[in-house]
């Protein structure tokens, strides 16, 4: 036996093991004197009264050590409440990172059934008359549920009457209780119940129970549940908290959104995301002016779509909506789509033709790719802008226009400018108001609505498709150089080629896949924090797809509920 | 299916790495394009939607071809 261990054997024993040694050697004495009578009898004599003294001596350690414990088992109750506090601070913030209700309570009363060794255990939610709401169990027999459930509704009822903690070592003592089913029946002997209370707020109550009548919940018990059960206030509070600010939140920007669709008729424009609406925001404010306007954004972001809403949207509604694409005509082709002709201006002009600028009288004129545009042309359009007056070729005659210019491009303006290809007076006549429209790179929260609206423009009636969670994960990752256009081509191909209702990965044009498993679709000429930026949100919304709740997602992330929203909300990503 | 504007192009290629090269380089000019990496995809496509375009680039690249195709209805 090491010193470490003989220390922990109480006296009571060490005793026993000395008498068990004096009585070997009084054995030998005996042995000895066992031709003595006489001697013998004082041997005997002695050894009684020696063994008298140690049994005395055993006796009063025993009761020494039954009235104060040994600084061994001291120091063993200081290590199992150190033991308990560490459960408690862990749990906590566990508790802190829950975000739904139902599972940080499935938590808690699993700790704290397996903590203080309870048969089973309650956690109970009450409304404003105390009334149970909800119920979360832990080890119930569902063949004993209704009397045990009873026998606890009662227990937990009394601590909420008496908003204190209980405690009874023996129901069968208690008059309230002893004669229900379930304290006979289960031979349910202790149980503790502390109410979940913040200030005057009652939130229910948690609730344990033992069955062993040798081994009833102690004070220290007691103290530990209570300090639990402030955890789990803490968590439940926080938890509505979230909760309320999620729906504050989610339905600010559905809510706001709703509103903006409902003022500004925009419904072949798709999204949700918090850049669209912005975008939406500004046309709504812009479509009741006159102001020109200069559309920004890559090829497909649906320029020509957001300048028809505006249009739509504007008090010149009632007239025509004048679209050209300055890039697609030839430049002395496109003077003559503008201004129109008279008969005999060049060869082939047999009859008179008024110009796009002229049939656009009393609306609006969008000039798409306006960067494409002659300097020549661009010299004319400026005294037109400024004039509002135009000539026909081979007129001399000017005509007063009220056209209102909306013009889209994108190419890189002012850097045209500076390289002389653009003229910088026009450019700032055309551009009053600029809005920019986002590459779908940078709106990925908006691929699923998206997705959804081509399925149900190109699905068959009687045929509804959708793509798996895979394949949208890969829809969501891929740039999309070509934007809404592309994605548009690439979900009727699916369509199409489609042998199933569901689109699988397998179904998508293989070369938006490659991309995938070779490089991230980040975009190359990003500043370092605009390309983490990116791929944090791509990697957000990716965890935000393989889990069915935000609180999955965020425990993946490795990250508690406040800082997974804060971050939704870094990332434009709607909650 | 509804009725929606004609595709641009259709490209036929049985190397993806090009594939996705062709892709990119097209719809950032705007246009609309479809993709096959083999010609019976090709012919599925074309049987249900109306393309302007095609391009077949899946014996050698010397032989890649440009035809335009009828815009009727039935097209291709």
């Amino acid at each position: 036996m090491t010193q470490s261990q003989t220390d922990k054997v109480p006296v009571s024993k060490k005793i026993d093991e000395i008498i068990s040694a004096f009585t070997k050697d009084f054995l030998e004495l005996a042995n000895h004197t066992k031709n003595d009578p006489a001697l013998a009898s004082r041997v005997q004599k002695v050894f009684i009264s020696i063994l008298g003294y140690f049994r005395g001596l055993q006796a009063d350690f025993v009761i020494m050590e039954k009235n104060h414990p040994s600084e061994n088992r001291q120091l063993e109750i200081l290590l199992e409440e150190k033991r308990r506090l560490e459960t408690l601070y862990t749990t906590g913030i566990y508790f802190l990172s829950e975000m739904e209700m139902k599972k940080l309570l499935e938590k808690a009363l699993d700790t704290v059934v397996n903590e203080l060794k309870a048969d089973e255990g309650f956690i109970v939610l009450t409304d404003d008359q105390l009334n149970f709401e909800n119920i979360v169990t832990k080890n119930m027999d569902d063949n004993v549920h209704h009397s045990a459930k009873e026998m606890s509704t009662s227990v937990i009822k009394n601590a909420l009457q008496r908003l204190k903690p209980v405690k009874f070592d023996d129901l069968k003592t208690e008059n309230d209780f002893a004669q229900q089913n379930s304290v006979i029946s289960l031979g349910l002997k202790s149980t503790i119940c502390v109410p979940l209370i913040s200030g005057k707020v009652v939130f229910g109550a948690v609730y344990l129970d033992r069955r062993q009548k040798e081994n009833p919940f102690t004070e220290s018990d007691l103290k530990y549940l209570i300090s639990f059960a402030k955890q789990i206030v803490k968590g439940i509070e926080i938890s509505e908290e979230i909760q309320t600010l999620e729906n504050e939140l989610q339905s600010d920007l559905t809510v706001k959104f709703k509103e903006l669709r409902n003022s500004f008729f925009s419904g072949d424009i798709i999204g949700r995301s918090r850049k669209l609406y912005e975008v939406l925001r500004v046309s709504e404010k812009v479509s009741k002016t006159n102001v020109n306007l200069l559309i920004l954004g890559e090829n497909g972001t649906g320029k020509d779509l957001l300048a028809q809403a505006i249009h739509l949207n504007s008090p010149r509604k009632s007239k025509p909506f004048i679209a050209i694409n300055c890039g697609a005509i030839p430049a002395d082709l496109l003077e003559s789509e503008l201004f129109g002709y008279e008969s005999g201006a060049f060869t082939g002009a047999t009859k008179s033709k008024p110009g796009r600028l002229e049939l656009a009288e009393g609306g609006t004129i969008f000039l798409d790719e306006i960067g494409e545009m002659s300097q020549n042309l661009q010299a004319k359009l400026l005294r037109v802008i400024q004039t509002h007056e135009i000539e026909r070729l081979g007129s001399t005659n000017t005509r007063k226009i009220d056209v209102r210019f909306i013009s889209a491009t994108n190419k890189n303006l002012t850097e045209m400018i500076e390289n002389r290809e653009f003229r910088e007076d026009l450019y700032y006549r055309l551009k009053v108001i600029e809005i920019k429209l986002s590459p779908l790179r940078e709106r990925k929260e908006d691929i699923e609505l998206l997705v959804e609206y081509f399925m149900e423009k190109y699905s068959l009636d009687d045929e509804q498709h959708f793509f798996t969670a895979e394949a949208m994960n890969v829809l969501e990752e891929y740039g999309w150089p070509g934007n809404i256009r592309e994605l548009e081509n690439v979900v009727q191909r699916c369509i199409v080629l489609a042998k199933a209702k569901e689109i699988d990965v397998d179904d998508l044009p293989p070369e938006i896949i490659e991309v995938r498993s070779e490089e991230v679709a980040i975009k190359p000429g990003l500043t370092l924090q605009e390309a983490e930026h990116e791929f944090r949100k791509m990697y957000v919304l990716k965890t935000l797809r393989k889990f069915s709740t935000k609180s999955e997602a965020a425990k993946a992330l490795g990250v508690n509920r406040t800082h997974f929203y804060k971050l939704l909300s870094q990332l434009d990503i709607p909650y | 299916m509804k009725k929606s504007q004609p595709i641009d192009f259709l490209i036929i290629d049985n190397n993806t790495n090009e594939l996705r090269k062709l892709r990119e380089l097209l719809v950032k000019e705007g246009y609309s394009i479809l993709t096959a990496t083999s010609r019976s995809t090709a012919r599925d496509l074309i049987g249900k939607i109306k393309i302007r375009y095609l391009l077949d680039k899946i014996e050698e690249d010397s032989e890649s071809t440009v035809d335009p195709m009828n815009q009727g209805d039935d097209a291709c």
